[in-house]
């Protein structure tokens, strides 16, 4: 089994900083990215990710929209269908009124009552 | 100079920077003015260009009757209609646009063009068209023309049970009747929506809208009986034409419960054509609010106090003299002077006003004159127990009380007048629930119109009887005025009425008429009616018919001549109308 200073392992993983000078007691090593955004990066990056939210927002905003305007049409329909229900009622309640039942086919040919006899139990 | 010009350069950066510094705080300036000390005035102003509130009217509640099976049948519906308004200033071309209505609704579109041409930003140019109609104008998608939702009250049975319904005017508001009367529970509360809204007015659903549902008006059931109604109204019309009366009423109630099944006037009108009546006296519903002095049908009410009392009985007789003195007044029978030992019966069957005054004097045990005590008792008895001072409280706007005056402020001779229906008026209403009260067994119910009402919810709440009285006059003194009212139909004045195998009672009256202007009584004028009841032991009907003016070379006596007859023909169709079997 190999054994590693923590010395030696940290040269495994950092390496020097070229130029800088060293001194006692400081830090030889600095962590390193293998990539690191440049500031207009930073910015176009924060610039997408706001656009996308905004596009989220927008697709979200027209969404509800749309429902509202099916939901407006639903509400008309049914409006429309409620008046044609009423005035449906009314043309039903005006046929079945005793003055048009009395003027009908019906009632022309019905004859006056004439003696009654109530048969007893 | 060149060190110079980075001065000078530096200076004007300088001059920049303060002038950008001075503008920035200008812009900040204002805005802090803006927002924040202006804060209110610009929110309100912003959300009014969008913030809308919307009315929603709730619907007016409808009236039906209800046939013996439970089913309901509409006296008066709601319909929607479109309005079209139109704001001429936005109107291309009134010629096109008049026309292209006119095509629709068939009218002329002159009449149309002159609206549309009018110098005004409101013109109703249709007050309301069916909905296929609106529609067709709205697909025309003219410019300034405009469609209103309007909420239409129809009555389809047209002038039946007119009184008792009255109508809903334009602004939506109920007139007369029931629909007056109960104005409040019919029409319900409207509701209310706030928020924000597009363009179109459409609302739209943010987290700031607020909405309070309206609640529906009650709907009515009436305990009125179409069928009955309707012949009702028949009789009366053709009694009129008959008898060339001037106008008539009919009420017909259950005594049993106070429900009222009939109630009509003539001459009537069609609440939904109320926009054409000439004279509005024709909406009065002459059964509840025009008193009147309703004579010799008032008899039957003080005999049941002399029985009841004590002071009389059906055979109790008196040596009617035909004529007696009654302070400086002469009261006198009807027809022919005829003196004669009778029964209390005989001055109910044949009508005998000096009959009536004995029974005012016998009250307080002592016969010989009419004592305080006396007045007193008959109007402890009018007013307490037939409640003949106070309107009925039956469910219809109107009501009106007539004149009753106290023992204080009456002569000896009124109050004997009082005894047969002169001297006191009341209408046809309070007359006819005081006669139901003593020939029911002595109970006082309330005349009601209302049988049911539902919530806009559908629960149903049944209107139970009331009862006012409770011992108006005892059973045996109801079975005894009742037997007295039969003998009127048998070999009385109601014979008319008569019906062979039934057990039908009345009384008739004959009363002239009160002069408002003079004082006295019109000359030649008469208010005939009759009070009457059936067909069985116990009643299940009693109706008074009312004919005033009938003429007199058709018929001597109003009462007998004209009303009672009426009354004959509804109460032998009711008998088969109920299916009542003959002894």
């Amino acid at each position: 089994m190999t054994r590693y200073s923590s010395r030696e392992m940290s040269k495994s993983r950092a390496k020097p900083v070229q130029g800088s000078r060293i001194r006692r007691n400081s830090n030889t090593a600095v962590y390193q990215r293998g990539f690191q955004l440049g500031p207009i990066s930073n910015i176009l990056l924060v610039g997408l990710i706001i656009t996308i939210i905004g596009l989220m927002y927008l697709v979200q905003i027209t969404k509800t929209s749309v429902y509202g305007f099916e939901l407006g049409q639903l509400r008309d329909s049914q409006t429309e269908l409620t008046q044609r229900n009423e005035a449906l009622k009314v043309e039903a309640a005006r046929l079945q009124s005793l003055s048009r039942t009395e003027d009908s086919q019906v009632a022309n040919e019905l004859v006056p009552q004439t003696d009654v006899s109530y048969l007893s139990n | 100079m060149g060190s110079n010009n980075a001065k000078q350069i530096t200076l004007r950066y300088q001059w920049v920077r303060v002038g950008l510094a001075l503008l920035a705080v200008i812009v900040l300036g204002r805005l802090f003015y803006i927002q924040i000390i202006r804060h209110e005035f610009y929110a309100v102003k912003a959300d009014s260009a969008h913030q809308q509130k919307l009315i929603i009217e709730a619907k007016r509640g409808q009236i039906y009757t209800e046939t013996v099976n439970g089913e309901r049948e509409p006296l008066a519906i709601n319909q929607t209609l479109k309005r079209v308004v139109a704001d001429p200033r936005f109107v291309g071309d009134p010629q096109l646009t008049a026309k292209a209505i006119a095509k629709i609704t068939g009218r002329n579109p002159e009449k149309y063009r002159k609206m549309l041409a009018a110098d005004s930003n409101y013109q109703v140019i249709e007050p309301g068209l069916s909905i296929e109609r609106g529609k067709q104008v709205k697909q025309l998608n003219l410019k300034g023309v405009f469609l209103q939702d309007i909420s239409h009250r129809v009555y389809p049975e047209e002038s039946l049970a007119a009184h008792v319904l009255g109508f809903v005017n334009a602004e939506g508001t109920g007139q007369y009747g029931v629909e007056q009367y109960l104005d409040e529970e019919l029409s319900g509360s409207d509701g209310l929506l706030s928020g924000a809204f597009d363009t179109r007015g459409v609302p739209i659903a943010t987290s700031e809208t607020t909405s309070l549902e309206p609640v529906d008006g009650q709907d009515v059931v009436l305990s009125i009986d179409r069928n009955v109604q309707r012949y009702v109204e028949r009789a009366l019309k053709e009694g009129v034409e008959k008898y060339q009366a001037a106008s008539a009423s009919a009420v017909v109630m259950d005594p049993r419960n106070g429900q009222i099944i009939a109630m009509a006037n003539y001459p009537t009108y069609s609440p939904s054509k109320y926009q054409k009546v000439d004279d509005i006296e024709v909406f009065v519903n002459d059964s509840i609010s025009s008193p009147y002095e309703t004579g010799s049908v008032f008899k039957p009410l003080a005999m049941s106090l002399g029985l009841d009392s004590g002071a009389v009985t059906p055979d109790s007789t008196y040596y009617d003299t035909s004529a007696v003195r009654v302070d400086d007044f002469t009261i006198r029978n009807a027809g022919a002077s005829i003196t004669a030992t009778r029964d209390m019966t005989e001055v109910i069957t044949k009508s005998v006003n000096t009959g009536m005054v004995h029974v005012l004097k016998s009250l307080d045990g002592d016969n010989s004159s009419i004592s305080d005590a006396d007045k007193q008792k008959l109007y402890e008895f009018y007013s307490g127990k037939l409640r003949l001072d106070r309107t009925t409280g039956v469910e219809l706007a109107g009501e009106t009380l007539g004149i009753f005056s106290k023992p204080s402020d009456s002569s000896d001779a009124r109050y004997a007048n009082m005894t047969f229906g002169q001297g006191i008026s009341v209408t046809l209403l309070q007359n006819l629930a005081a006669e139901a009260a003593i020939i029911n067994g002595g109970t006082y119910y309330q005349p009601s119109v209302i049988s049911k009402t539902v919530d806009a919810d559908g629960r149903v709440t049944d209107h139970q009887p009331m009862v006012l009285e409770s011992d108006v006059i005892s059973q045996e003194s109801s079975d005894q005025i009742r037997a007295m009212m039969r003998s009127v139909v048998d070999s009385g004045g109601g014979i008319w009425a008569q019906r062979s195998g039934y057990e039908i009672g009345g009384k008739t009256g004959s009363a002239q008429i009160a002069d408002r202007e003079s004082g006295g009584y019109i000359d030649g004028a008469e208010i005939g009616s009759f009070v009457g009841f059936g067909a069985d032991e116990q009643p299940g009907y009693i109706a008074m018919v009312r004919m005033e003016e009938p003429q007199r070379t058709l018929t001597p006596y109003a009462g007998s001549g004209a009303a009672a007859p009426v009354f004959a023909d509804i109460s032998n169709w009711l008998i088969d109308y109920y299916g009542y079997q003959p002894n």
